[in-house]
């Protein structure tokens, strides 16, 4: 995971610091890098460390949730299908799992049987509630190619969630699909 | 692991982006509003409560639990989960007297019991005396056990039936026919949350009644709540509507057992909205035929409010606001002196993100609210779990959790004299 996520870094950096409304802060592009996206990372369920700000996506959809939370569970599938319906045009869904960590079977379990092919991380001690003010699951927060929260929903992503997809639309409308890419 | 650049700007965006109210600190927090124009507020301070701290033995614990005696010079009994080295998990209760804890003894132990931050155990004392533990065992059940006279408990049982995907929020009360204990041995009525409806039955050792659906439709991840009153109990919990409106609802169990149970009722609607799991649901308690409920919602970035009934539960008043907005919620309540109540919960620490206040304030059905007390800090992510208070002869106790630098949870205790908690407002006769 080293090797593409320095690669996936300098790309986001250099994204970051040609993009309108990061300029001026006199921090280099490096410092607005870490500085934009929230401090959401984790180890995936094969035990690789990911963060957030390494996924050199256009948008970044990041969910929230945990496998004792029903609605949560019958949120999954959605986010799959909306992951694949906008993934070519630049989109990454980000699962955060909050259980606990003697919970990881079980959260493998429910990625296995929703059939989840975007990244999940598992933050067993739940910092990212913290890091974005969750007050309840799930609950998911939108993020452009530079970090900036453009978008959040408390409880589920509903099927043809108008709101979610007119918020995509917007953000995925120009460009190449991956923010890395000059 | 990747330190945390840029937190404080970017909560304080978020925040923004959410629209939720500044939170505010106890120190110089405004006086909440109230709904109930004849109330009037105490004026707000920055106290700090004076507290001294309680001894709790135990190295590593989560998810305390306190349940007040039925004969008020019988002790309470504070309960809570350790996690132990080698992986395994014990329920631990030891009573609480105005001197603090007594030494725990050990209610069962083992890898099957589940710990987690909002699904407590509870242990509290029958009408008769003897204790009752209610306690989740993977892969998402209730246990119920009696401790025998001779200190033993008898052997577990599910109050549930059927093969729900989740059994969860066990909450203790006496039943209504209580009276009858004496006779037929020690009995208690237990609530629960059971894929999305809320069920009751009364258990007695090794044996449990039918379960009744109190509401088919309900939260599927918020705790319950539940209270004995003068020949009734209560129950409290939060409501799932079609429309995913989740307020609080309770139902009054009037006859001898759940079956007589009132149709759920909604007290003082609020409209709060959210199709998911707020997980943070009520709590009650009650001082004669003075039933006091706790309830937030996230309608106004955070709100506390208390609902009080003073006919055992029949009908509630309007709301008195204990926090308006910037709240975390988790709030505990308990009789203080006469109808005087205390409540505490948690509030956003606008001035350490990442933190949260644990704060106190009376509450009285006629009086209102008295000034918000701090009784200490805890991190203001889940790991703080639910914080419970009580008040023992003249002495009152606050317990929480915090997370010491390694991510190990750790009970805090924190008591204070109840006559600074009641402060120049508290001059109620007991």
């Amino acid at each position: 995971m080293k090797t593409p996520r320095v690669a996936l870094l300098i790309g986001a950096l250099l994204a970051t610091s040609t993009a309108p409304g990061c300029e001026g802060k006199n921090k280099g592009p490096a410092a607005a890098a870490e500085a934009a996206f929230p401090p959401i990372f984790g180890k995936t369920l094969g035990g690789e460390y990911l963060h957030v700000a390494d996924l050199g996506a256009k948008a970044v959809l990041v969910n929230v949730w945990a496998t004792w939370c029903g609605p949560c569970r019958k949120e999954l599938p959605t986010l799959e299908r909306v992951y694949r319906a906008y993934r070519d045009r630049g989109l990454v869904v980000l699962g955060v799992s909050v259980d606990g960590a003697r919970d990881r079977d079980a959260v493998a379990r429910m990625v296995e049987r929703a059939g989840l092919s975007y990244p999940v991380i598992l933050d067993p001690s739940a910092k990212v509630t913290t890091v974005l003010d969750v007050s309840g699951y799930p609950a998911s927060f939108l993020f452009d190619a530079h970090g900036r929260l453009v978008w959040r929903r408390d409880g589920i992503i509903f099927e043809q969630d108008s709101d979610l997809d007119s918020q995509l639309a917007a953000l995925l409308a120009t460009g190449p699909a991956s923010a890395a890419q000059p | 692991m990747r330190p945390h650049h840029g937190s404080l700007g970017l909560l304080c965006a978020l925040l923004a982006c959410k629209g939720a109210d500044p939170a505010p600190s106890a120190a110089g927090a405004p006086s909440s509003p109230t709904e109930r124009g004849e109330i009037k507020e105490a004026p707000a301070t920055d106290d700090a409560l004076p507290t001294t701290p309680v001894s709790i033995p135990a190295d590593a614990g989560l998810a305390p639990s306190i349940a007040l005696p039925h004969d008020p010079k019988a002790p309470a009994w504070f309960s809570w989960l350790e996690r132990r080295p080698d992986g395994t998990v014990a329920l631990t209760a030891a009573a609480l007297r105005e001197d603090g804890l007594d030494p725990p003894q050990t209610v069962v132990e083992g890898p099957h019991l589940l710990a987690n931050w909002a699904d407590v155990p509870r242990v509290a004392p029958t009408p008769g005396g003897a204790l009752v533990a209610a306690y989740l065992v993977r892969p998402y059940e209730i246990r119920t056990s009696f401790q025998r006279p001779d200190g033993t408990w008898s052997e577990p049982i599910a109050p549930h039936r059927g093969t729900a995907e989740e059994f969860g929020f066990p909450a203790l009360f006496a039943p209504p026919a209580g009276a009858a204990e004496a006779a037929s041995g020690p009995a208690m009525g237990i609530a629960w949350i059971q894929d999305g409806t809320v069920r009751a039955t009364t258990v007695r050792p090794g044996a449990a009644d039918p379960p009744v659906v109190l509401d088919p439709r309900t939260c599927e991840c918020c705790r319950v709540a539940a209270v004995a009153t003068p020949g009734a109990a209560v129950v409290a919990y939060r409501d799932r509507s079609p429309a995913e409106v989740r307020d609080i609802a309770v139902v009054r169990l009037a006859g001898r057992d759940p079956t007589h149970a009132t149709e759920p009722s909604v007290p003082a609607p609020r409209g709060w909205t959210i199709a998911g799991c707020p997980v943070n649901g009520p709590q009650a308690a009650r001082a004669g035929a003075t039933v006091a409920l706790t309830r937030f919602d996230g309608k106004d970035g955070g709100r506390v409010d208390v609902l009080f009934s003073t006919d055992g539960g029949a009908h509630f008043e309007p709301p008195v606001v204990v926090q308006a907005s910037g709240s975390l919620g988790r709030a505990a309540i308990t009789p203080l002196r006469g109808t005087t109540f205390a409540v505490v919960y948690l509030s956003k620490d606008a001035a350490a993100p990442g933190r949260a206040q644990v704060l106190a304030r009376t509450v009285h059905p006629e009086k209102g609210v008295g000034p918000v007390r701090r009784v200490g800090t805890t991190t203001a992510g889940r790991d703080s779990g639910f914080p419970v208070a009580a008040a023992v002869g003249q002495r009152f106790f606050v317990f929480w959790t915090d997370v010491d630098e390694g991510g190990t949870p750790r009970l805090v205790g924190r008591s204070a004299r109840i006559e600074d908690v009641l402060g120049a407002a508290g001059k109620e006769p007991a």
